[in-house]
């Protein structure tokens, strides 16, 4: 008993540096930049300042904020519920393309995504239709729509994957008219597209990228830029900055928590039994040439034009260098930046993953923990650290480490949802098979865990580095002078209507990207001749 | 009365052909349990009948008329096939309570829908249940729901999807007992697929082997015991092997040599040189001395009110169980009855030991 009761507390004890991590990492300095409106002495000014004056535009903010989440949300569902059927659903040759396309579309920065836009529209005529409609809250809501798109499918995909299975037959063969079975199987999708709905929302909310370009062009005022403003112009004022944070968490809070609520209502629609493998239907007829238009738009629309405007764009002829020297620094900085901070967030990652895997109620945390990150803009986060890090007891304003520990903090809860289907098939059962028959931590590590992890490992280094590349928000806010992340000098470019170096600059570090994720794919390459055999 | 049939069934994904030219009739009322392996394909003519998959070649008819003919472009749709299917995972949709689960196979405009569905749920002795949702009720709840879904709009055939691989032993045997019964009383044709040789043994009238895509028998429970037409049947049907057995003769007698030593055996065996033997254990007759094959005890286990003896025999890689009423001593000399000996030809690819 006495050893048991030990055991128990030695669990509980490893813990502890988790907790301890996470109340460093994000609560103390959440807590002590959202008590500001209350305690306006803990900011590092202690200044109330000007926020009064600028009530009514942060109300505007407000209301805008709000009203393109929503509008953003409702178009982005309809659009995802159909491509995520067409993925779960059918067996289709434009499947691959459209995969890829919503991964590059989740990997591409907003930012750039805006710039492409901003460029090929900027060159119609002036008051053209077209430009009127872009440079206007319509251009926002399909910029975010883009965005929001990828996160939209793989919520609607496991609504389909569910109805896709038992479930619709049982619909297909025992429900007659065609109108009740269609009802039911909406009904059926509504917590996917409420989830997705939610998700949407928040990643509109929480999107400085569009915010702080087109937005900024247009003068549109958004929350999340103007907490932006309220810490880069003069005089700075975190209070106010952090009244509108708590707005942003406030309706992330909300959203999120409406999010759980869909979820621990309807589980047993999304993860109800084992669902067996059924075939695909192929598309035909009139459904295929649906699916090649919506396919076609996407791939215009969130790949080609951003893409090829930036390309075109970068070909322009300039003089002087292709790239300013100072300009070029941006990118050698964040690869650096991007390289440890992807590092150290996988590890962590992994090592939280792998540990969640053996405590019931530490999975649960991560859960909450993830799920929460969530309401917590990056550009919050960084605010929160400019305070938290910035007086004697923690200098660390200023510094790259605190670049790099925001940008683990901002990627680790990403990773860990990205990670965890993969470091659950990694049941505990291997490693304590290889334990029971001898193998030693080493031939353990090497035979069965690193084998097993690797790829996994690998491609959510990838996402990380290539999204830390261009990371906006948190650099905005943490850099240290002197040395400008890529994503500060692309938007340094963009204001200033810089757009031939900005896309040179972009392409530049799209290129780094594609070599990083080139490279990782080499080293995960599947061999799929005999397992190796060990050296006796 | 035929109710369903399958000609020159054939299914093909992609490059690969999964049900080779099946031929299958089911009668009014009777119970046809489809069994195999995994990847056999019976699943696959389950869905196909139920209307779920289209053929890739032949046809299916229904009550006489042809609801599936991929050469006249002729396909019925499972919502007019008027069936009643039972899912392996109940599939029940989650957001209906029981009752509605239930409800939702009657038409709109059925008179007394709700009664109806609540007297089905009744007969499945859940009918205090009606109001929960399938969530909160346990796997077998959850199947009886999902029977009585499938019986509820009274359909004259029901489909049954390995109904209880899900399900405890106890709850299995229960269900069971209450779709047989359900099947026979109602007159319902039933097609159940399976991989347990105990829904054979308990709900088939008839029984149809699917190998590979193809059907290697199809025959009533008895003959299938009796007569197992592959090597497969045979261990479905608990006999043991393939011992590596010869042809031979002696004293006029035809036979085969087992481990050696001959043994009588049916005179029909196929003229193969080489052959793989199957017998059961209860077949199998130990006596401390006589003709047969000499055996020495490798070891013994009290099963269920017997002893299984597994006996070493020379020649003989592979151990021979036989089922004893007392414990038996450390040598016995083993012989089978010739009907109870079954021999295909051997195939080296394919063939292996299960005892």
């Amino acid at each position: 008993m006495n050893v048991l009761a030990r055991a128990a507390r030695l669990r509980t004890l490893s813990g502890a540096p988790i907790l301890l991590l996470f109340g460093l990492l994000f609560v103390y300095p959440l807590l002590r930049f959202l008590a500001l409106p209350l305690f306006p002495s803990l900011g590092p000014l202690g200044a109330v300042g000007v926020a009064a004056q600028q009530s009514s535009l942060s109300a505007q903010a407000i209301l805008n904020t709000l009203q393109l989440a929503l509008i953003t949300a409702a178009v982005s569902v309809p659009a995802g519920i159909l491509f995520a059927f067409l993925l779960e659903c059918r067996t289709w040759s434009g499947n691959r393309v459209l995969t890829a396309t919503l991964w590059l579309i989740f990997v591409l920065p907003s930012y750039l995504i805006a710039t492409g836009f901003q460029i090929l529209l900027g060159a119609f005529p002036r008051g053209s239709l077209i430009q009127h409609l872009f440079f206007s809250a319509p251009g926002i809501v399909l910029l975010l729509a883009l965005k929001g798109l990828p996160f939209c499918v793989l919520a609607a995909r496991t609504g389909w994957r569910a109805i896709g299975g038992e479930i619709g037959d049982a619909a297909r063969i025992h429900i007659h008219d065609a109108w009740r079975r269609r009802m039911l199987l909406l009904r059926l999708l509504l917590p996917t597209a409420g989830a997705g709905f939610v998700i949407v929302f928040v990643e509109v909310l929480q999107d400085f990228g569009i915010a702080a370009t087109l937005g900024a062009q247009i003068h549109l005022p958004l929350i999340i830029y103007a907490i932006y403003k309220q810490l880069t112009s003069m005089p700075i004022d975190f209070t106010a900055a952090a009244r509108l944070s708590w707005w942003l968490v406030l309706l992330a809070g909300l959203a999120v928590a409406l999010h759980l609520m869909i979820l621990l209502r309807y589980t047993s629609a999304s993860i109800h039994g084992r669902q067996r493998e059924v075939a695909r239907p192929a598309c035909h007829g009139a459904e295929a040439l649906a699916a090649t238009l919506g396919l076609a738009a996407l791939v215009v629309l969130g790949l080609a034009v951003p893409v090829l405007t930036l390309l075109a764009e970068a070909a322009l002829p300039l003089k002087g260098a292709f790239l300013p020297h100072g300009v070029l620094t941006s990118l050698g900085n964040s690869a650096a930046y991007a390289g440890i901070a992807a590092t150290l967030a996988v590890g962590l990652a992994a090592g939280l993953t792998a540990r969640a895997g053996r405590s019931g109620r530490l999975r649960h945390a991560l859960d909450v923990i993830t799920l929460g990150n969530m309401a917590v803009p990056g550009l919050v986060l960084g605010a929160a650290y400019v305070i938290a890090f910035n007086n004697e007891w923690a200098p660390l304003y200023g510094t790259p480490l605190l670049l790099v520990v925001g940008y683990v903090a901002t990627h680790t809860p990403m990773l860990v949802r990205f990670l965890q289907p993969a470091l659950g098939q990694l049941h505990i059962n291997l490693a304590d098979a290889g334990r029971v028959h001898g193998l030693g931590f080493p031939r353990r590590l090497r035979r069965i865990h690193i084998p097993l992890l690797t790829k996994p490992l690998l491609w959510g280094w990838c996402l990380a580095f290539s999204q830390i590349l261009f990371e906006l928000p948190v650099s905005e806010l943490l850099y240290p002078a002197g040395r400008t992340p890529l994503g500060v000098q692309l938007l340094g470019l963009d204001q200033n209507l810089n757009y031939v170096t900005e896309a040179r600059l972009a392409i530049c570090g799209i290129l780094v990207c594609l070599a990083a994720i080139g490279v990782a794919a080499w080293l995960a390459a599947d061999d799929s001749g005999p397992a190796p055999q060990e050296r006796p | 009365m035929t109710l369903l049939h399958l000609e020159n069934v054939q299914k093909r994904y992609d490059q690969i052909q999964v049900l080779h030219d099946i031929g299958l009739q089911l009668a009014t009322g009777e119970f046809l349990v489809l069994i195999g392996g995994s990847g056999s394909g019976k699943t696959t003519i389950l869905r196909a009948a139920a209307g779920l998959e289209r053929v890739t070649g032949g046809r299916i008819g229904l009550r006489g008329d042809i609801v599936d003919d991929p050469r006249a472009s002729l396909f019925v749709p499972p919502a007019q096939r008027r069936l009643g299917m039972v899912f392996q995972d109940y599939a029940l949709w989650p957001h209906l309570s029981c009752l509605d689960n239930v409800a939702a196979a009657l038409p709109p405009r059925t008179p007394n829908r709700l009664k109806r569905a609540q007297e089905m749920l009744e007969r499945m002795q859940i009918g205090a249940l009606a109001q929960r949702r399938p969530q909160h009720l346990s796997g077998g709840q959850q199947q009886r729901v999902g029977i009585a879904r499938a019986l509820v709009a009274q359909p004259d055939l029901l489909l049954l999807d390995e109904p209880f691989s899900s399900l405890d032993p106890h709850i299995r045997d229960q269900l069971r007992n209450d779709i047989r019964g359900l099947a026979r009383e109602t007159g319902t044709a039933s097609l159940l697929v399976s991989h347990d040789p105990t829904d054979v043994w308990r709900l088939a009238d008839r029984v149809a082997v699917l190998e590979a895509g193809r059907i290697t028998q199809l025959a009533t429970p008895e003959i299938l015991f009796t007569r197992p037409a592959t090597p497969h049947v045979a261990r479905f049907s608990g006999a043991q092997g393939g011992f590596p057995a010869v042809p031979a003769a002696e004293n006029g007698a035809s036979g085969i040599r087992l481990g050696g030593i001959f043994l009588p055996a049916r005179p029909d065996h196929p003229g193969a040189p080489e052959l793989t033997a199957y017998f059961r254990p209860e077949d199998i007759i130990s006596r401390p001395a006589g003709p047969g094959l000499p055996a020495a005890l490798a070891h013994c286990v009290f099963e269920a009110g017997a002893w299984l003896a597994y006996w070493r025999v020379a020649g003989l890689t592979a151990l021979i169980c036989s089922r004893e009423a007392q414990k038996p001593g450390s040598d016995a000399r083993l012989t089978i009855p010739e009907d109870k000996i079954f021999l295909y030809p051997h195939d080296k690819g394919s063939d292996r030991y299960v005892a």
